[in-house]
């Protein structure tokens, strides 16, 4: 059966989210001193804002508790890359994680993977799952990161379903894979990314740590949700509308529009979900939700995908289940989430 | 210092000056313009006739390309076995380890920050915070993984926000620093042949027009230009730092990407 894993960026919302059907947590932490001494490039886990993010270690503990209480594991994301001036920072974070209880750690950089390597002892227990960071496009890489002692790979989004059946068939034993199957896909490669976030125009830094931050938890979600998205649309540097001209000028004006209409766009609302069918039949065991970063209903969500997942008992067809699949979209989702082909991961 | 050429298409060998003393031949940002072996074959000749290094460019790929780079492999440690590889997959990392070749740490992996728009607020930040924007994630144990894996070069993009090189110092590792391009960013969704967001299944036929058309993405929140070119973006940088160039136990290759 597939497996739910669910972002969560408060302990208020635990309980919720596992009752609305997450098998699986994950997280980030962005301690305050660590944001006063670094701002916005304090952050170790690609998601450079407070709401983001857990406060600190004591609020990590508890949701740890909590998620344990169910049954449920949590999954600790310190997913960025970490240059010499930061790789402590990293490496005492994924400390203080393993004492609050994190079963898993979501990690790309091959220095702490390398470090935690080299530091583990035989009787610990927790998980390393290569983010999508780590760009696994092939089994080659599966099998160098198992090397490096990661039980899961998450694959990028970037792989189409043609692909991800080839890799999964070619995954080294013990090697679990999960997919990405809803919200915020990117055109460009996460991993291979080297665009700021939170780096906003008009020489401004975002407000993270500041009153910015908090004002914006104290918002209505309806608000929060419009701000994003103009955020998104507006500020991202993958997402600006760039004015485009060829270098060599005498590119035809036929293929400059083609260029421009194909640069795909960020978008909020991507969905994979009509894919979990080959999903499943793939091998692929865990479906992420995306999320720490959006405010979005976490539980709906959840709901959808596990509606989803439960067509797989009921319907045998691929394309009655992508058609089911769509209709439920429409159920929970209605007029503000599209859907069709521009909305699709795969 | 030594110079080398950095090209893509055989064409470009026109580039080619004496004082090239190694040529970079082959991709790497993109798995439909891993070369043929008869490209190359002619590449090797190329540099063989002149008497110059050679340095095979690689990407990151799924597993049907994986075989085509061993097809490659198999072909290239026949004729040049004193070849480097530059890696930009971790998975074609294991599979150099079984040929003679000297593997290089690609752009891709070695994680520095380059988005341009940290021009625009670097000198405000504190200074802790501008130096992590001028390194790279080659971090101690990065290092000692690189040893292990018996890597001894780094590829470096020439930053706008300059480079801080300590992370190199005294462990054993040479950088080569590109110019004029710096990469920022790649994507699987092609801008020449995959409608929006289509992945690259429905790209079957690539005809390769992303080598002839380059492009500028002008937008008045990037303090400079940037250039499209394949399925990647790049910024512009010609100025290599003085402090650079002294830095020759560090930084003791140039590679010079055609700038046409």
């Amino acid at each position: 059966m597939l497996k739910i894993v669910s972002p969560v960026t408060s302990c208020s919302e635990v309980k919720a989210v596992i009752k609305a059907g997450a098998d699986e947590l994950y997280c980030g932490v962005m301690p305050f001193d660590l944001l006063r001494k670094y701002g916005f490039a304090s952050c170790l886990n690609r998601r450079p804002n407070l709401f983001s993010n857990l406060r600190g270690y004591s609020e990590l503990e508890k949701l740890v508790n909590l998620a344990h209480a169910e049954n449920v594991p949590v999954g600790l994301t310190i997913n960025e890359f970490y240059p010499q001036t930061q790789i402590e920072l990293a490496w005492e974070q994924f400390e203080r994680g393993l004492g609050c209880g994190v079963d898993a750690f979501i990690i790309s950089d091959i220095g702490l993977l390398y470090r935690i390597i080299k530091a583990r002892q035989k009787n610990d227990h927790f998980k390393i799952h290569i983010s999508n960071c780590g760009t696994t496009f092939n089994s080659g890489t599966a099998e160098f990161y198992r090397g490096l002692g990661a039980s899961r790979i998450i694959l990028p989004r970037d792989l189409s379903i043609g692909e991800i059946i080839d890799l999964a068939g070619l995954l080294p034993v013990a090697m679990e894979a999960e997919a990405f199957i809803l919200n915020q896909r990117c055109h460009n490669i996460d991993g291979f990314c080297t665009f700021q976030h939170g780096i906003l125009p008009g020489r401004k830094i975002a407000p993270i740590g500041s009153l910015g931050s908090f004002i914006a938890g104290m918002m209505p979600g309806w608000f929060l949700r419009f701000a994003q998205r103009s955020a998104v649309e507006n500020e991202l540097a993958c997402c600006l509308d760039y004015e485009i001209k060829p270098v060599d000028g005498s590119v035809d004006s036929k293929t400059v529009n083609s260029y421009y209409e194909n640069r795909a766009r960020s978008f909020l609302d991507s969905c994979g979900a009509c894919a979990i069918y080959d999903l499943n039949a793939a091998g692929i065991k865990f479906l992420k939700i995306v999320g720490r970063c959006l405010a979005s209903d976490k539980t709906r969500d959840i709901r959808f995908i596990k509606a989803c997942v439960g067509l797989l008992d009921s319907v045998v067809v691929r394309s009655e289940f992508v058609q089911a699949v769509q209709r439920l979209r429409k159920k929970f989702f209605g007029s503000e989430k599209g859907c069709g082909r521009e909305y699709c991961y795969y | 210092m030594e110079k080398a050429l950095h090209i893509s298409r055989l064409s470009d060998f026109k580039f080619w000056r004496t004082e090239h003393s190694r040529i970079y031949f082959g991709n790497e940002f993109c798995d439909r313009l891993i070369p043929s072996e008869e490209e190359l074959n002619r590449a090797l000749s190329f540099a063989a006739g002149k008497g110059l290094g050679f340095t095979l460019l690689t990407t990151f790929c799924t597993d049907k390309n994986l075989q085509s780079y061993k097809k490659l492999f198999d072909f290239l440690s026949q004729r040049r076995a004193d070849a480097e590889i530059v890696i930009n997959d971790w998975g074609l990392l294991k599979i150099t380890k079984n040929y003679p070749f000297d593997p290089v740490l690609g752009r891709l992996l070695n994680k520095q920050k380059r988005g341009p728009r940290i021009m625009g607020v670097i000198e405000r930040l504190p200074e802790l915070v501008r130096e992590r924007f001028r390194k790279s994630g080659i971090n101690e144990y990065f290092s000692a993984f690189l040893s292990d894996y018996g890597i001894k070069r780094v590829e470096l993009d020439n930053l706008l926000q300059g480079i801080s090189l300590d992370e190199f110092r005294d462990r054993g590792i040479c950088c080569s620093l590109y110019t004029p391009f710096g990469y920022i960013t790649v994507s699987r969704s092609c801008p020449h042949r995959c409608r929006r967001g289509l992945l690259p299944d429905a790209v079957a036929d690539c005809r390769r027009e992303c080598l002839e058309n380059r492009y500028w993405l002008r937008h008045p929140q990037m303090p400079v230009p940037l250039i499209s070119k394949g399925n990647a973006v790049f910024f512009e940088n010609k100025i290599i730092p003085a402090s650079i160039l002294h830095e020759r136990d560090i930084v003791n290759r140039i590679v010079y990407e055609v700038d046409a």
